[in-house]
């Protein structure tokens, strides 16, 4: 059967050999780099190693429980020992939290705990305090208003705006399911 | 020759200097820096004062080396990693002598040299001077992170060097006129600026280091003494940005080996040359993966390099034990490993011809955050011993 001069895909036939081109179809140079792209990434997925990840969660797992812990016993050294009221005891806890990341942050110790553990010392707060410290000690050489000052939040500012606005939101939601199911 | 420029008058690689922070003091390499700092702030206010006060004292030590006077320094071409050149600004305001700022990532020393070597072919100076540094203090608080923070890096993520290296580049078939060097101690210095109390030497505070700067004034001579070949510049290769829409500022090794490959391939269609024709090719920081990457992408164009004629200073410049994941980076990564190590194999007779292949990574902290990918440049400097 003879060559048709075009196929149903509308495609035309070149009877050139040139490199490039498949039967049929001519290769566009779009897709001769979007198809080097695809290798070369397969190529540096091939040979980058992973992070270690199950080491990780572990180490993550119990600096975190750790902390979270001794947020527990502060609690209640604040209710059993001090005889606080339920909530100055909740209040305790944080405080003192946040006092320990900022004064390890100003050791250099957490940075070093942070290496080790992760998201374990990032997400409780006392990676929050060391999220605020450590810019401030940073910046300081840029001035106490533009540079510590204006730095100071530079991390931790999108945890404030999303975590207020978060949970405005939820307090929304449960103000108006409390009415509806009241 | 598309991309190469020929240097007919073979400019000459007069002297060279490296000056390196107290992690790379203790790294592999240690025993062939000139300049071994213990204090990464040098007792300066901070650390980007800290960077421009090695760079100084790497291009002042390289000077000295060479037998030439700070005034006759033709041009000086200068680079870092910071914002506005700030490092290089600084130096040059000390160093005095005609300043011509360069950015080219971790490629600008390579891109220097090459810089260097053409004016001084062409006849325009009759020596120019250059300089590229990085510390690892400046380039974390401009491009990541805050030192104190707690966070993770990967297995691929690199460690921007505090190192610097200056390299004295002088027109070809120099006969040397036995002229003392007229450079005295009393030279701009940035901690006189500053109206600190330092000397115009390294800091070193306890007695054990006595010894140290005992052996490295003894090696100094020795650096001196011992050096018998010449090394001459023959080609260097202009990169062009290459973009294999890495976005992962994490892996700056994948980012930039297409570039290298790029650049080594052009070199060689160029001149007609091959990896043979080479002891050694010297990549900047492409780090222990990014390595592993270029020789498969060199492999899969047809263009055989083998593993031990590939070295790479980022790869080479930490020790396991130190714990700097992919390698070492930054503009004083090549610059002090390719005047430390490198120029001190080849003058001693062990290499004799090496392509240098300095890679950048033009990436900003404006665009890591736009979440575009990192475009790389690398330019390559082959540099020939001449007995």
């Amino acid at each position: 059967m003879p060559c048709p001069r075009r196929l149903s895909n509308g495609a035309r036939i070149r009877a050139s050999g040139k490199r490039g081109m498949i039967w049929g179809r001519e290769i566009s140079m779009a897709e001769k780099r979007s198809d080097e792209l695809r290798r070369y990434r397969t190529l540096v997925e091939r040979l980058t190693p992973n992070s270690e990840l199950g080491k990780g969660c572990l180490r993550a797992f119990w600096v975190g429980g750790v902390i979270c812990v001794l947020g527990q016993l502060i609690a209640l050294f604040g209710d059993k020992v001090l005889h606080m009221s339920a909530g100055t005891a909740g209040m305790l806890s944080p405080t003192v939290l946040v006092f320990l990341g900022a004064t390890l942050t100003g050791l250099g110790v957490y940075d070093d705990i942070g290496r080790y553990a992760g998201a374990g010392s990032i997400v409780p707060i006392t990676g929050f305090a060391n999220s605020v410290t450590a810019p401030a000690m940073e910046f300081r050489r840029e001035g106490l208003v533009l540079g510590v000052g204006a730095k100071l939040f530079a991390l931790a500012g999108p945890v404030l705006a999303y975590g207020i606005a978060a949970s405005t939101l939820v307090g929304l939601a449960y103000y108006v399911a409390g009415r509806w199911f009241a | 020759m598309r991309q190469t420029f020929a240097f007919a008058s073979r400019p000459l690689l007069a002297a060279h200097a490296a000056a390196v922070g107290p992690k790379e003091a203790q790294g592999p390499l240690a025993d062939d820096f000139d300049l071994l700092l213990e204090d990464d702030l040098l007792g300066l206010p901070s650390w980007e004062l800290a960077e421009a006060e090695m760079a100084r004292r790497a291009c002042m030590r390289c000077l000295e080396k060479g037998g030439h006077a700070l005034e006759d320094v033709g041009v000086l071409l200068g680079g870092d990693l910071l914002n506005q050149l700030m490092a290089s600004g600084i130096n040059a305001r000390a160093l005095g002598a005609p300043f011509l700022g360069l950015y080219g990532a971790c490629s600008t020393m390579a891109e220097g040299i090459a810089l260097a070597a053409a004016l001084v072919d062409a006849g325009q100076r009759a020596s120019a001077l250059v300089c590229a540094s990085s510390h690892f203090c400046t380039a974390e608080r401009q491009f990541r992170f805050p030192l104190e923070l707690g966070t993770q890096r990967p297995p691929s993520a690199q460690w921007t060097a505090t190192a610097a290296g200056a390299a004295l580049i002088k027109a070809g078939k120099h006969v040397s006129t036995g002229k003392k060097s007229t450079f005295t101690k009393e030279s701009n210095c940035i901690a006189r600026e500053t109206n600190m109390n330092t000397e115009e030497t390294i800091p070193f505070t306890s007695d054990n280091n006595q010894q140290k700067r005992e052996n490295m004034t003894n090696k100094l001579q020795n650096n001196e003494n011992k050096k018998q070949n010449d090394v001459v510049i023959s080609y260097a290769t202009i990169g062009r940005i290459v973009d294999y829409e890495i976005a992962d500022a994490n892996h700056m090794g994948a980012a930039m080996a297409p570039a290298v490959a790029d650049t080594i391939q052009a070199h060689f269609d160029d001149t007609g040359r091959a990896a043979r024709d080479y002891d050694l090719i010297v990549t900047g920081d492409l780090g222990g993966i990014g390595r592993e990457i270029l020789l498969e992408l060199l492999r899969g164009r047809g263009v055989s390099l083998e593993d031990e004629r590939l070295f790479d200073c980022g790869a080479s410049l930490y020790s396991p034990e130190q714990n700097c994941y992919a390698g070492g980076s930054g503009c004083g990564c090549i610059a002090s490993v390719l005047t430390g190590h490198i120029l001190r194999r080849m003058e001693a007779g062990e290499l004799g011809r090496v392509l240098a292949v300095g890679s950048g990574a033009m990436t900003s902290t404006t665009s890591a955050q736009q979440g575009l990918s990192i475009p790389s440049i690398a330019h390559a400097v082959a540099l020939e011993v001449e007995a």
